[in-house]
């Protein structure tokens, strides 16, 4: 695994927001096959980080490295031109469209265009078939009429179809119960399994411990901790996020 | 695979609505339900309708658009003016139509550049847009060149009065505008959740400045119609209660002034139930003074059960739409 080119490599990134410093020399390593977790408290700097990968508010400075590539990442389109997709945490969906033309939505397949609604219906439902999903009955369905365990599938939906190389998850679960959640994490290691990079931020330790290979902390706009699940506890992790404890020898 | 449910329902009712309408009125005059009649609700009809579709796409992106009424205003009298600078009928009708077209693109670019609320861009260009043909006009009205110009408002074609022709045209081109193509998806997308529609990479400059463009090109078409029908420039057309009946129009069809829902068949049923209760009081002689009136009510009794909708459809889910920005708009 370790041989392997990661899929994204960030080298000494910075982002400040006037005279605050959000990002401070970050480095940050994604490989293919794995759920990567960042974890960090409020204001750590997670979404800065993501934003940055998802073209949305680039970076100042530092080298994003895109399977061995030097990049530049300055628009959302760039990104999922790369293969970067983000799944928001406030679920950018539009609930008054049917969930073929959320899973479609600015990628829409069309002759001069008018749409081509059947060969996107049938990708649509061949895409929900491939990641186990059963508990939507039509991909006719307004968005609107599904739970929040369905929407969150019909978001990571939309980053699988287009065959991403990364899929970042930003807090999936945080408005879902037990049995979504479940629902959801599964859905999250069969996208690691399937090859691809999952990068996922997340608040609940224990959903994080559930998945993910590897954990990365951000304190204060600096990563303090990269460590692999089956080597750490929860403790420590904790230890890492409220900053009372850094990791030997990290930042080398 | 499952066939895509349609809200038959919802614009079944404003039909049903409408057939009790004519019914009323049928029984309370015997001058209603006449050719004759027929004729003259369908053109008046044909104006509010026009700029009832223009503003479906508008309300439909969660914007509005108050300067239709002034645009019709404008477009009449340029239509004037490029006739007598010379210029053939049709070129002078079609030049009309773009230069509605391009109020409506700077419409759009302010909007979407400037970031200034719809209501206020448009209710500015509302004031501009009305005076522009009062200071070319000296606030007088001005004679028709060309006599084929009346064409336009007062032929027919295998029977049908152009108007009317022009209208079914539009609402064709307009309905497979939004249901079939990118650009009909990415108009909901915009009016159902922006911020989603960013995110994807939905080019939002160029759909705004569209539905701004397609509204004021549908306005100058109008302003044509209009001007052709009284075969008079008079600066003043349009900016009567048109504005105020095609907003109606798309309200109780069904377009949420929220934002991505609504129909082009849900608008024409509203512009069709509008122009029978206009045309309707006047036939049975209620005052024109009390049309205003009654057509207010119809929109507070229309927005009520929107917003009811709305916040039920909200109430369901977790994530709240925000306040209606718009509702404050309506009380033009």
């Amino acid at each position: 695994m370790s041989q392997q080119t990661p899929v994204i490599e960030l080298k000494n990134v910075k982002k400040s927001f006037g005279p605050v410093e959000v990002l401070k020399d970050v480095n940050f390593v994604v490989r293919a096959g794995e759920v990567t977790a960042l974890v960090g408290d409020n204001g750590a700097g997670k979404s800065t980080l993501i934003k940055g990968l998802a073209g949305i508010q680039p970076y100042d400075a530092g080298k994003i490295i895109i399977e061995g590539n030097e990049v530049v990442l300055e628009s959302p389109r760039q990104s999922s031109e790369l293969g970067i997709d983000v799944v928001y945490q406030d679920l950018a969906l539009c609930d008054n469209l049917d969930i073929v033309h959320n899973l479609f939505l600015g990628r829409e397949q069309s002759a001069i265009g008018v749409l081509d609604e059947g060969h996107m219906e049938t990708k649509a439902a061949d895409t929900l078939t491939s990641l186990s999903v059963k508990t939507v009955k039509s991909v006719r369905q307004k968005v609107a009429k599904l739970s929040g365990g369905q929407r969150q599938t019909v978001a990571i939906a939309r980053a699988v179809l287009w065959n991403n190389k990364v899929v970042i998850l930003d807090e999936p679960t945080a408005a879902l119960g037990v049995a979504q959640t479940e629902q959801v994490l599964q859905l999250v290691r069969r996208l690691a399994a399937a090859g691809k990079a999952v990068i996922m931020i997340s608040h609940n330790l224990q959903d994080v411990f559930a998945v993910a290979d590897r954990i990365y902390v951000l304190y204060l706009g600096k990563m303090t901790a990269a460590v692999k699940t089956s080597e750490t506890t929860q403790a420590d992790v904790v230890s890492y996020i409220t900053g009372s404890k850094t990791q030997e020898n990290f930042g080398a | 695979m499952k066939i895509k449910k349609v809200s038959i329902p919802q614009e079944a009712g404003i039909f049903l609505v409408f057939f009790v309408m004519v019914l009323i009125f049928s029984v309370l005059s015997e001058n209603f339900f006449t050719i004759t009649n027929a004729s003259v609700l369908l053109l008046n009809g044909a104006i509010i309708a026009l700029i009832a579709l223009g503003q479906t796409f508008v309300l439909l992106t969660g914007g509005i658009d108050l300067s239709t009424g002034a645009n019709v205003a404008m477009c009449g009298i340029i239509a004037t003016v490029l006739m007598r600078s010379g210029l053939p009928w049709w070129v002078a009708a079609i030049g009309a139509a773009l230069c509605g077209s391009f109020l409506g693109v700077l419409n759009g670019l302010i909007i979407h550049y400037v970031g200034i609320p719809p209501f206020i861009v448009t209710f500015a260009a509302m004031g501009v847009a009305s005076s522009i043909p009062m200071i070319i006009t000296r606030a007088e009205s001005i004679q028709i060149t060309q006599e084929k110009f009346a064409w336009i408002g007062q032929g027919h074609v295998l029977g049908f009065p152009v108007p009317v022709i022009l209208v079914i045209i539009a609402a064709i081109i307009s309905s497979i505008l939004l249901k079939n193509t990118v650009l009909g998806t990415h108009i909901y997308a915009l009016g159902g959740n922006k911020l989603a529609a960013r995110l994807s990479g939905i080019n939002v400059m160029r759909t705004t400045v569209f539905v701004y463009a397609f509204s004021g090109f549908l306005a100058g078409v109008a302003g044509v119609i209009a001007t052709s029908r009284l075969n008079v420039g008079y600066p003043q057309t349009g900016t009567g209660n048109q504005l105020f009946y095609s907003i109606a129009a798309a309200v109780v069809g069904g377009v949420s002034l929220f934002g991505g829902i609504g129909t082009i068949r849900g608008a024409i049923a509203g512009v069709l139930l509008i122009s029978t209760i206009s045309n309707g009081m006047n036939v049975v002689n209620v005052s024109s003074y009390w049309q205003p009136l009654v057509i207010g009510l119809i929109i507070l009794g229309g927005v009520s059960i929107d917003s009811k909708r709305s916040s039920k459809r909200d109430g369901a889910k977790s994530k709240p739409r925000g306040k209606p920005q718009i509702l404050s708009r309506t009380k033009k």
